[in-house]
């Protein structure tokens, strides 16, 4: 092989000698010939083991690169470690000075690959197309040349004798071709020269490329740890001496292994400010079957509290938001040790310590802690909300002592319009209330209160009473300003009738004489006056404003498909109104009612320019907003609602008006009516033997009902059908009407004219909610019949759970139709207050 | 409904899940009433009945709560385990997909449910033989993996019904009937919240025997 040769023998003469001798070449000899293919196999050869070269050299910049992605992405990777420990200065830098350290060395790595691509890939790929290929393409057009050569010799010689003509073209023809021939063999015979020579220094050169960006590469590496070897070392000793720090710091650790394991106690006097006491208890459950004890973290606070939680659990649960009503004792009669009881007046509550130790410590607490909260309790709170939010210094200490929630409860109730004072003697700061009169209270006079027996006044306490939502909103649909306009309507006529006015500091006598007159005898109520600018003739007509709520927008339910019960857009609140419009002229309202007709005076209420006298209307905007997290489920808010059928004046009196103030939920409307001696329990003969209840429940509200039911309207009254409310409630699909009917024991049971009980409604209606209050209802009574004990807490705790639902707007799980079983429901227990335990 | 029997001594609460059509409610009509419908509607929120057995002498009066399987028809859940002491999982065993979702109904067991409630794997409508989807082994291996009681049962020509309220009853009384007599301190302190799994595995083993060798 003459081509290996001239590679590999240095002795061979540099200077340019044809790999095939011209002369041959020119006579187009076998030699010549067999030079020629000798060389072109040489030239193929070569091709073929560079086109192996340019190939791997591809994929190995091919993986080096990728090799460099995933360097790439390891760094990225150690850089997120690194802002782990961003916090600590000291390993913070060190870390970045690494990594940004190796970043640099892979730019290194990623120049040395980038250089072997372009001495490879690009200038051999060149070598090797340009070079190799022209010697390919030279020996194909030789090739032809040939052919044609060939052919222009057999024309001639075939040419007979005597055609000179003829026999002198086609020499000319095979000059021209042999010419050509030539020209074409010399050609490949110096391009084959050339490319043998160049081959030698070409790849050679590309070649030493290579290794000189290896030497860079090296280099360049070399460079940089110069530069960074004191660094390293720097950070060597660093890292030494945090070991041994560190070894240090575990010893010393370790030391105090023994006090620890063994010496500390099992709670934690103090931990936090505001926290007195906390550590494991087990409780019993309340479950009656099970009765398991759960281990949990409890924690006793300086504001009278006793929370619990499971280890993992965030947010503690209260379990005692008030010691001060409670009592601790040891537990004697229990078949475990170390047991003691925490009474309230709702529960009683059963725990239990790990040891002696423990549980004296945590008795001790708890009753150190009631004795104090009940020493520095009410004397010291009087003021506490008196003053506005800003400058209530001195109370701050004081708020901390009531629970977030019964703070929240006070507050809300307090906000109401005239609640910061006394609604009766005006002493400040009352911490009482009426509920079915919607009013606020000093201890005094919630005291003669208490004293006109539960027909006249419901009291309760705003902070030793628990308070359901219910009752929330209807004291803040009323409140002190409200009910005293109603009341004391006539305050000028208390010189004539010679009663003395009730002042914080007045004697009993004098109080309760002014409450009896007042709330008794209704003394002060001013009758209605249809007029407000003296022109009583321009009314004919009358109706109840609708009050206007403030509308919470429940949060994160886009419902699509119904709409539930209280997420009402505004679409359907028309559509609502619009109902309420056509029920009413089906009922065939009462137009024509024409007795005891009471056309003299109003206290409030107001005429509108159509001589439609609209009674609320000069009420001011609800104050519903106050606890708007409260606000009704099913009250439909918004417009004022007028056009609610206006009644003619002539039917006018104080039944009709709680009626009708009942429909439209105008708590103040219906609270006026009743002053005005509205029988709670009349029935509408005109409207199919309607009682208010009845109007109320179709009205929608939650409230109303709860306000007539607290004012003593007959809870199980039926109308013309023999409908009960809750049967009402039931057909119109609110949920939280009937956990109200249910809480206050109305007779789920009571069948129709047709025989159809609420349960039968429901099921009818697909109702799963309210099918399962009704059942749970019917269960609990028939439990209650066979065990003649009190019921069992499930029944309380699942009506609590669904109004509490339905109060928070809360989609029932019956309107997240997936088609995955489960998924809806886990959203659905996504309740607050529902603890499995 | 009320079984005016008020003498018993244990009342325990136990809930039927599993999803929609799979035959909940007619397992509680043939237990309590023994009556089984073939056109029985869907369920709407919770049905509540009551049957009083003897065990050992006890009368345990058990008080079963059927949920509605079908979404829609759910009331609020977590109110369904509250107090509840077993659980009877049901499924089909002609429709695999009520088996495939067995550990969906798990898992809102071990969420929403007293962590030593005991549960039985039922697997029900098993006269429907020739269009069985879920094989008895597969089912017996899921439930000794989850270490679930496990019984196939009919509501239609009653097979195993009895025996499988009887078993899971039984159960419960075992647990609930040692549990009182267990000494305070032969109970492993701490960790009633992390260990998931039925409190008395060596409870559970012979009823499950029990249940299998019936099938």
């Amino acid at each position: 092989m003459k081509g290996k040769k001239l590679i590999s023998n240095p002795d061979n003469p540099l200077n340019m000698k044809p790999v095939i001798d011209f002369g041959e070449c020119v006579r187009d000899s076998p030699k010549f010939r067999s030079n020629l293919e000798e060389q072109m196999n040489n030239v193929d050869n070569l091709d073929g083991k560079l086109e192996k070269l340019l190939k791997t050299s591809n994929v190995m910049i091919e993986s080096g690169k990728s090799f460099l992605n995933c360097q790439h992405s390891f760094y990225n990777s150690l850089s997120e470690v690194s802002v782990h420990f961003r916090h600590d200065p000291q390993v913070y830098s060190s870390f970045s000075k690494c990594s940004s350290g190796l970043i640099e060395l892979a730019k290194f790595h990623s120049t040395l690959l980038d250089q072997i691509n372009r001495a490879i890939c690009k200038n051999i790929g060149d070598f090797l197309r340009k070079e190799l290929r022209a010697c390919k393409e030279t020996r194909s057009y030789l090739e032809k040349l040939q052919t044609e050569y060939d052919g222009a010799l057999n024309r001639n010689s075939a040419i007979p004798k005597g055609k000179n003509m003829e026999a002198d073209e086609a020499m000319n023809a095979v000059n021209t071709a042999r010419a050509n021939f030539r020209s074409g063999a010399v050609d490949i015979c110096y391009q084959l020269t050339c490319f043998q020579q160049k081959k030698r220094f070409e790849i050679l050169d590309n070649i030493l490329s290579v290794i000189n960006a290896h030497k860079t590469f090296f280099h360049q590496g070399s460079d940089y740890f110069k530069d960074t070897e004191p660094a390293l070392k720097n950070l060597s000793s660093e890292l030494s001496e945090m070991r041994s720090r560190a070894a240090r710091d575990a010893n010393s650790l370790l030391d105090n292994r023994g006090v620890l394991i063994h010496q500390t106690p099992e709670y934690i006097s103090g931990g936090y400010p505001g926290c007195i006491m906390q550590g494991y208890l087990f409780r019993r459950g309340s479950a009656k079957t099970f009765k398991s004890w759960k281990r949990r973290w409890f924690e006793l606070l300086d504001k009278g509290q006793l929370t619990y939680r499971k280890r993992n659990e965030e947010h503690p649960t209260i379990m005692e938001e008030d010691l001060r009503i409670c009592l601790v004792r040891p537990m004697a009669e229990c078949d475990r040790r170390f047991c003691f009881e925490l009474i309230s007046p709702n529960k009683t509550h059963i725990l239990q310590a790990d040891g002696e130790e423990v549980f004296q410590a945590w008795v001790a607490a708890l009753q150190a802690s009631i004795s104090s909260a009940i020493h520095n309790s009410p004397a010291t709170r009087y003021h506490e909300d008196s003053s506005p939010p800003s400058t209530k210094n001195n109370s701050a200490t004081d708020l901390l002592k009531l629970s977030s929630e019964k703070a929240r409860v006070v507050e809300s109730i307090l906000k109401v319009d005239g609640n910061h004072f006394c609604c009766d003697c005006g002493a400040p700061d009352p911490e009482w209330a009426s509920v079915n009169l919607g009013i606020t209270l000093c201890i005094e006079c919630s005291g003669i209160h208490r004293s006109l027996g539960v027909h006249h006044s419901k009291v309760k306490s705003l902070k030793l009473d628990t308070w359901e939502n219910g009752l929330l909103k209807v004291m803040g649909e009323l409140g002190n300003n409200l009910v005293n306009r109603i009341y004391l309507a006539k305050a000028d006529v208390v010189n004539t009738l010679g009663v003395e006015r009730a002042t914080p500091e007045c004697s009993r006598d004098v109080r309760e004489t002014w409450i009896k007159v007042k709330y008794v005898d209704k003394a002060f109520v001013n009758p209605p006056k249809l007029s407000t600018d003296g022109k009583p003739k321009m009314i004919r007509r009358w109706s109840v404003k609708k009050p206007i709520r403030r509308r919470r927008i429940p949060s994160g339910s886009s419902s699509p498909g119904r709409v539930v019960e209280g997420i009402a857009d505004a679409s359907s609140l028309l559509m609502d109104i619009e109902t309420k419009l056509l029920e009413d002229l089906e009922l065939g309202n009462s137009e024509s009612e024409s007795n005891k007709s009471l056309q003299s005076k109003e206290t409030y209420g107001a005429s509108n320019s159509d001589g439609v006298f609209v009674f609320g209307s000069d009420l001011p905007p609800s104050q519903t907003d106050i606890v708007n997290h409260l606000v009704d489920d099913e009250e439909s808010s918004g417009e004022t609602d007028h056009k609610e059928i206006d009644e003619s004046v002539d039917t006018l009196d104080a039944n009709i008006l709680l009626y009708k103030a009942a429909r439209v939920a105008n708590l103040g409307v219906m609270c006026e009516a009743m002053a005005l001696g509205a029988d709670k329990n009349w029935i509408n003969v005109n409207d199919e033997g309607c009682t208010p209840l009845h109007q109320a429940v179709l009205g929608g509200s939650v409230t109303a009902c709860e306000f007539l039911i607290l004012n003593g309207a007959r809870i199980n009254a039926v109308d013309g059908k023999c409908r009960t409310p809750i049967y009402l409630a039931t057909q119109k699909g609110h949920t939280g009407q009937v956990c109200l009917f249910l809480r206050n024991r109305a007779g789920h049971h009571l069948a129709d004219n047709d025989g159809r009980t609420p349960l039968d409604v429901a099921i009818t209606a697909e109702h799963a909610d309210i099918v399962t209050l009704l059942r749970l209802a019917q269960m609990d009574e028939e439990m209650r019949i066979g065990e003649a004990t009190q019921s069992d807490d499930t029944f309380q705790e699942i009506v609590r759970d669904i109004a509490q639902r339905a109060y928070d707007g809360q989609e029932s799980p019956s309107t997240t139709s997936s088609d995955v079983p489960l998924q809806g429901i886990s959203s659905g227990i996504s309740v607050p207050n529902l603890h499995v335990t | 409904m009320a079984s005016r029997d008020d003498e018993y001594d244990y009342l325990f609460k136990v809930v039927l899940i599993g999803d929609s059509g799979v035959g909940k409610s007619n397992l509680l009509s043939r237990f309590t009433r023994n009556e089984f419908n073939l056109e029985s509607k869907s369920t709407i929120g919770v049905e509540f009945a009551t049957r009083s057995i003897k065990v050992d002498g006890k009368t345990i009066k058990a008080q079963i709560w059927d949920t509605a399987g079908q979404e829609r028809y759910r009331a609020i859940t977590s109110a369904y385990y509250r107090g509840a002491v077993g659980a009877l999982l049901v499924y089909d065993i002609a429709k695999h997909l009520t088996y495939e979702n067995v550990e969906r109904w798990l898992r809102e067991l071990r969420d929403h449910a007293d962590q030593n409630i005991v549960i039985m794997l039922v697997g029900n409508k098993s006269d429907l033989r020739h269009l069985r989807a879920v094989p008895t082994d597969e089912a017996k291996a899921f439930a000794e993996r989850h270490r679930l009681s496990f019984i196939e049962t009919s509501a239609l020509d009653s097979t195993n019904v009895e025996t499988a309220f009887h078993n899971i009853l039984t159960e419960i009384y075992h647990i609930v009937s040692q549990k009182n007599l267990v000494h305070p301190d032969e109970k492993p302190p701490g960790n009633p919240t992390i260990n998931p799994g039925i409190g008395m595995p060596d409870e559970s083993t012979p009823n499950k025997k029990q249940c299998c060798q019936n099938l």
